[in-house]
């Protein structure tokens, strides 16, 4: 579960990692607060589109902040082995 | 209801908003709630990010009063801009073919003619094109975005991704403006050129804006 562990750095850095089209929809519309009829028309879609996009990009966005959340997590587990290491 | 129905549910509608039979199903599944949890932890956050393509009121006052002086831009393009987000004119653009062939068509000279040249010139030229108090507002951005670096914020060593982004945006229409500027000195009269130059100066002012008021925020 992410809840707590999500902040602006590793958002914006799972930002840049969604497929373009994923990325425009979440900015528009989670960053820029634009609605879907409104993004429907920028990117000349139909407003189920926007929301079924929107979704999945969401969703993407979890998979890759919990990815990240691990790669942390195994990172932290290595220095710390290696520390205790030199300290024995 | 399964797990794998409320995928459907989830893309028509908010969370706090839910159908009966979605809410009783999250209210008894914990993977649910765990997932439903994530993602309105992911909107909030992102709530909390900067809308980067969003400019700050005064820059663009006086880079519109600068461009409607100088004849470039128009009472009545004012109007319909204000109804209209920037990028919103680049959108319309882009639905008529025949603008879009001549962007990508552009934009492939630009990439080719960077590559060729390979150099960090000024691309902020003093030209004979009327846009001199357009590229002085400008520059004056650009000092302010230097003296800012300069004085330890916004330092490139710990850039962010979306700073990064800006720069390399920032640069892309540095190159678009030089091409725009070489085609408007070899025809004065091309005014799709003017427009296009118009455009990237608007979009230029508006990204060095985001990139000063981020700098100011870190």
């Amino acid at each position: 579960m992410l809840t707590g562990a999500v902040d602006r750095v590793n958002l914006e850095r799972s930002i840049e990692k969604l497929p373009p089209g994923y990325r425009t929809v979440f900015v528009l519309h989670d960053v820029q607060g634009y609605e879907h009829n409104e993004i429907a028309d920028i990117m000349g879609c139909s407003v189920g589109n926007s929301k079924s996009q929107l979704h999945k990009a969401r969703t993407r966005l979890r998979d890759l902040l919990q990815e990240d959340l691990r790669d942390q997590a195994r990172t932290e587990r290595q220095i710390a082995k290696t520390q205790t290491g030199q300290t024995d | 209801m399964q797990c794998s129905e409320l995928e459907i549910v989830f893309e028509q509608f908010d969370f706090d908003s839910l159908p009966e039979p979605a809410r009783e199903h999250v209210a008894q599944c914990s993977a649910c709630q765990h997932y439903v949890a994530d993602l309105k932890g992911i909107v909030a956050v992102a709530h909390e990010l900067p809308a980067e393509v969003d400019p700050p009121a005064r820059i663009w006052i006086a880079l519109r009063a600068q461009l409607v002086s100088e004849g470039v831009l128009h009472e009545e393009a004012i109007s319909r801009d204000q109804s209209a987000p920037w990028w919103q004119s680049f959108a319309d653009w882009f639905r008529n073919r025949a603008f879009a062939a001549a962007a990508v068509g552009i934009l492939i000279v630009v990439a080719a003619v960077s590559q060729m040249q390979k150099t960090n010139a000024p691309v902020l030229e003093t030209r004979e094109d009327g846009f001199g108090p357009t590229i002085s507002v400008l520059r004056q951005q650009e000092n302010d975005l230097a003296n800012m670096q300069l004085a330890g914020t916004g330092s490139a060593s710990n850039l962010s991704p979306v700073d990064t982004s800006l720069r390399e945006n920032l640069q892309q229409v540095d190159d678009f403006i030089t091409d725009c500027e070489r085609r408007l000195k070899e025809q004065p009269s091309d005014e799709l050129a003017r427009e296009y130059l118009t455009h990237a100066y608007q979009q230029k002012a508006q990204l060095l804006s985001a990139m000063i008021d981020r700098g100011s925020l870190n």
